[in-house]
């Protein structure tokens, strides 16, 4: 019982700066989402060029970053990306030294990504959405332009959305990644507090029940979104 | 008695390890780069560390799953729900956690200290063997079942009709048909496995990336990254080409298939 204690929040217990921590993996991975999205629309935009070396560099850098841990290019931005900065600087003669913040080093870590994942899914979307509904548009006397933005990006939503909301759950999952380069999230909040109280376990335990408690909400929510924007017989034909 | 018998093995298996790199390294050694040059050898034994890994991985979590989503087809109501949670709870952490978990966490009970198991809890490599064997077995499962529920109704009532017991349905016409649908997402599966065993380099384990991140805490050189990189792309490459070569000779699949029209597809 005394272990539970622990967990209280308040002075006395850590709970409070686990849920901070779970507050903490949220927003990292909603920024991530946010930046993964912006590299997601471009690399899925150059990968439905006509031009071959352009959609092969896109390809390239796909089969690069799915190719390789999460893990390793999260260590590679963390520490890439300082040493980036610096040179740049120093090329243009200016002689200060910057240092990410280790948040957004996680952000554009993970967004990368989710990003190279989420430009599959955009690309493969934006081909779904039928090819006679966009002419039935152009017939009726709508430029490129507004074909693409009032019926072809919103066709193509309901086709990437439940591909996206799966890729939103492996990048919840993938925050706690951020915690070996000592950004403090909900894992990294719950390893602390079991040195400190030498008791890791009950803390680790605790820290995957808020995991799963935010990947249950997601799950509910993907349901809701994917009932919703489902299309009876779209699959068949 | 085990533990001297496992240590030996242990050393067997570093010594074939570094031998093999020694053979591999040394004609190279000059077309590498200069930051890559005198690690190449921990660089090969990492490679070979992490492949072993990942193969063992995925045959003990193929033969879990094989089993699992057995019972989740034929078993009594209780052992479906306990599953139905067992994969719950694994997909629904990260890999990371459940590595800390077993490998802190346990470790801080007396009696899992004292007990026989500790011989194995105590070592990186056998509770990233474990808990990864356990991670992939709970996502097989529910490739392997929801591949198994999607079948035609008529197989099973067909085989039924022929006699055959709800075990031999399951084992002789159901789960052939299911793994050939769903050998592509397993082949996935396969890939993010070999992704998350490279986090088994943080329970100190000295796989590819453990070794890499040994040798950059040395020289902060970026290039050691890029070479670890390099090989782990060349890992997926190979277990790509192995699911694509057991596709091919295990269920016959031919060049017209769909998978393979996928594959060769030109944009």
């Amino acid at each position: 019982m005394e272990s539970f204690n622990k967990l209280a929040l308040g002075a006395t217990g850590w709970g409070d700066e686990l849920l901070f921590g779970a507050l903490m993996t949220v927003t990292l991975a909603i920024s991530s989402l946010v930046v993964g999205f912006f590299i997601g629309a471009q690399l899925a935009f150059l990968k439905l060029q006509p031009i071959k070396s352009v959609r092969g560099f896109a390809h390239l850098i796909t089969l690069l970053f799915r190719g390789t841990p999460e893990f390793l290019i999260i260590l590679v931005v963390f520490f890439g990306l300082d040493a980036l900065i610096n040179a740049t600087l120093s090329a243009f003669l200016f002689d200060t030294s910057v240092s990410i913040p280790k948040f957004w080093a996680g952000t554009i870590g993970l967004g990368l990504i989710f990003g190279v994942y989420a430009s599959e899914v955009l690309k493969a979307a934006y081909q779904a959405v039928p090819q006679l509904t966009l002419e039935a548009a152009r017939a009726l006397g709508l430029n490129f332009h507004q074909v693409l933005i009032q019926i072809h990006i919103p066709l193509m939503w309901r086709h990437a959305l439940p591909g996206l909301m799966n890729l939103w759950l492996v990048l919840l999952k993938d925050t706690s990644l951020v915690a070996v380069i000592a950004f403090d999230e909900l894992l990294r909040t719950a390893k602390v507090a079991g040195e400190t109280e030498r008791e890791p376990f009950i803390f680790f335990c605790a820290a995957a029940l808020l995991y799963l408690l935010m990947t249950w909400l997601s799950d509910l929510i993907r349901k809701a979104i994917a009932k919703r924007v489902s299309i009876v017989g779209a699959h068949g034909c | 008695m085990l533990d001297s018998w496992l240590k030996s093995i242990y050393v067997l298996i570093k010594n074939w390890h570094f031998s093999i790199a020694e053979a591999l390294c040394t004609p190279i050694m000059a077309w590498l780069p200069q930051s890559i040059t005198p690690h190449c050898n921990r660089f090969i034994d990492g490679f070979l560390t992490t492949f072993e890994l990942v193969i063992l991985v995925l045959l003990g979590a193929f033969l879990c799953a094989r089993l699992l989503s057995g019972i989740l087809i034929l078993g009594p109501h209780w052992a479906k729900r306990l599953l139905n949670a067992y994969v719950y709870c694994f997909r629904g952490t990260p890999v990371l956690i459940q590595l800390w978990l077993v490998y802190y966490g346990l470790a801080q009970f007396v009696w899992v200290r004292e007990s026989e198991l500790w011989l194995f809890l105590s070592s990186g490599w056998w509770v990233g063997l474990i808990v990864l064997t356990l991670n992939s077995a709970a996502y097989q499962t529910n490739i392997l079942f929801s591949a198994i529920e999607n079948l035609e109704p008529g197989q099973s009532e067909g085989a039924s009709s022929l006699g055959l017991s709800p075990y031999l349905t399951y084992h002789k016409i159901l789960l052939p048909q299911a793994l050939r649908v769903s050998w592509p997402a397993l082949a996935n599966e396969a890939i993010l496995i070999l992704k998350a065993s490279a986090l088994v380099s943080t329970i100190t384990v000295l796989d590819l990336m453990g070794h890499a991140r040994t040798i950059f805490s040395r020289s902060y050189d970026l290039w050691v990254y890029g070479g670890a990189a390099v090989l782990y792309i060349a890992l997926t490459a190979i277990i790509t080409l192995l699911a694509y070569s057991i596709r091919r000779i295990v269920f016959k699949a031919l060049p017209a298939d769909e998978w393979f029209k996928n594959l060769t597809k030109k944009n």
